[in-house]
């Protein structure tokens, strides 16, 4: 060690005291630093915004090829379904029919989340047919029972309101088998009284519902909720069934497809 | 070193108080480094933005790392600087001199002492301009992370390497 380094450095060193006035602006150097604080978090939501755009954009490129193949067999005229579980027009290029039980929460979901979309953009504009097939599993106690008043309110005039209702209140009815007094809070009381009656002898209802369920082997369905689609000479099984926005993705390439074969249809 | 404690009594770490203690010495050192005081205020709130951002580094030993982590941006700056300027900056201005000769003498001395320290090893450079803002060996040995004992052994290797720089650039100075 060479002691006599110390005073000729320190006297260089000192060369670089800053000037006497320099005061250093904590406050300036604050609002400096919430600025860069601020525009990380806009990076941030940015790029958060870029990863779901594109993984949004992968799921919609990919999922079509991820789908089963179609069946090359195609049975395009499916069973009919009494007039009241169907909407839309018969004319429509695509057919979707889902299966569902009352008591299955997923099933609830899609009639609460998605059929309210698949309505509006679809059935309403004449692109779709939308069909309602039962699937009561075993391992659900009342969705049978579910399944023959959905029924029996659609002779009556009232299915919609009787699927909505059953959908809402299935929490309640599913916990205590009591179906009857939660329509009843919505359908009038003379809807009730045909329903009652009809209920009476739900033998024809459980040929129906035994129709769909055969349907339901035909089509291989496995899970409830499933949908079917029907559409440019294919029939595809979809389960479970996709968000929304790839399940519209899906349908739009179909309805392009179709407007391919038959450029001359007004929707085209 | 003089470090506020970083962590307020129920552990959390107190990055404003952080701040307010340690913004105005990192800046002045920086200047000292830079010798551009605007400069040297960016690079001091970037080494702090880098202590928020690093939370492995926010404890009992955030001040040391953020001199680290200052010293080592204002010698990067400075390293870049030497590699692509020849010339003082105008910002680095000493205390104002009636004598424009002696004030060019000064700066010239100021770039001089830059341009060592550029070339010198980063924790002898570092090392060299804590000590001169009056760092004691303690303070010295929590900001570099060196063994108290050893502070004065490093700091004479510094100076000496700090000296044969010197003069093998610009010759033998009384």
């Amino acid at each position: 060690m060479d002691p006599n380094h110390s005073p000729w450095v320190e006297q260089r060193m000192a060369a670089l005291d800053p000037p006497a006035a320099f005061q250093p602006d904590s406050a300036a150097a604050m609002t400096r630093f919430r600025r860069l604080q601020a525009v990380h978090r806009r990076t941030a939501r940015i790029w958060l915004g870029v990863a779901a755009a594109a993984a949004c954009l992968a799921a919609i490129i990919l999922w079509p090829r991820l789908l089963p193949p179609a069946n090359p067999n195609p049975r395009i005229t499916p069973a009919t379904v009494a007039a009241y579980r169907a909407t839309g027009s018969a004319r429509a290029p695509i057919l979707a029919e889902i299966y569902s039980d009352y008591e299955c929460s997923y099933c609830a979901a899609l009639y609460q989340e998605t059929v309210p979309h698949l309505v509006a953009d679809y059935v309403a504009t004449g692109k779709m047919r939308l069909l309602h097939r039962d699937l009561p599993l075993p391992q659900h106690p009342y969705s049978r029972a579910a399944a023959r008043y959905a029924d029996a309110a659609g002779l009556a005039g009232y299915y919609e309101a009787a699927v909505e209702q059953l959908f809402r209140t299935q929490a309640q009815w599913s916990a205590d088998g009591d179906i009857e007094s939660r329509l009843a809070r919505v359908l009038p009381s003379a809807a009730m009284n045909k329903i009652r009656d009809t209920l009476h002898d739900p033998s024809e209802l459980d040929a129906s519902i035994g129709a769909d369920i055969q349907m339901a082997l035909s089509d291989d369905v496995r899970m409830t909720p499933t949908l079917v689609v029907t559409a440019n000479g294919h029939r595809r099984t979809i389960a479970p069934v996709p968000p929304y926005p790839l399940l519209k993705s899906y349908l739009d390439d179909l309805l392009r497809a179709n407007c391919r074969e038959d450029p001359g249809a007004a929707r085209c | 070193m003089t470090v506020p404690g970083p962590e307020t009594g129920d552990g959390a770490f107190d990055f404003e108080a952080v701040f307010q203690a340690h913004y105005p010495r990192l800046a002045r050192i920086l200047a000292r480094v830079t010798g551009d005081p605007s400069r040297a205020e960016e690079l001091a709130v970037d080494a702090l933005w880098k202590l928020y951002r690093s939370p492995e580094a926010q404890g009992a030993s955030a001040g040391g790392w953020l001199y680290r982590t200052a010293l080592r941006l204002g010698l990067n700056e400075l390293r870049g600087r030497a590699r692509r300027t020849r010339h003082e900056s105008l910002s680095d201005r000493g205390a104002a001199s009636p004598d424009p000769e002696q004030e060019r003498a000064a700066a010239e001395e100021r770039r001089q002492v830059r341009d060592v320290l550029a070339a010198l090893e980063q924790r002898h450079a570092a090392l060299l301009v804590l000590r001169s803002d009056g760092l004691s060996y303690e303070e010295l040995a929590s900001a570099l992370e060196l063994n108290p004992a050893s502070v004065g052994t490093f700091l004479s290797r510094a100076q000496q390497a700090f000296r044969k720089e010197y003069v093998k650039r610009y010759g033998p100075q009384p």
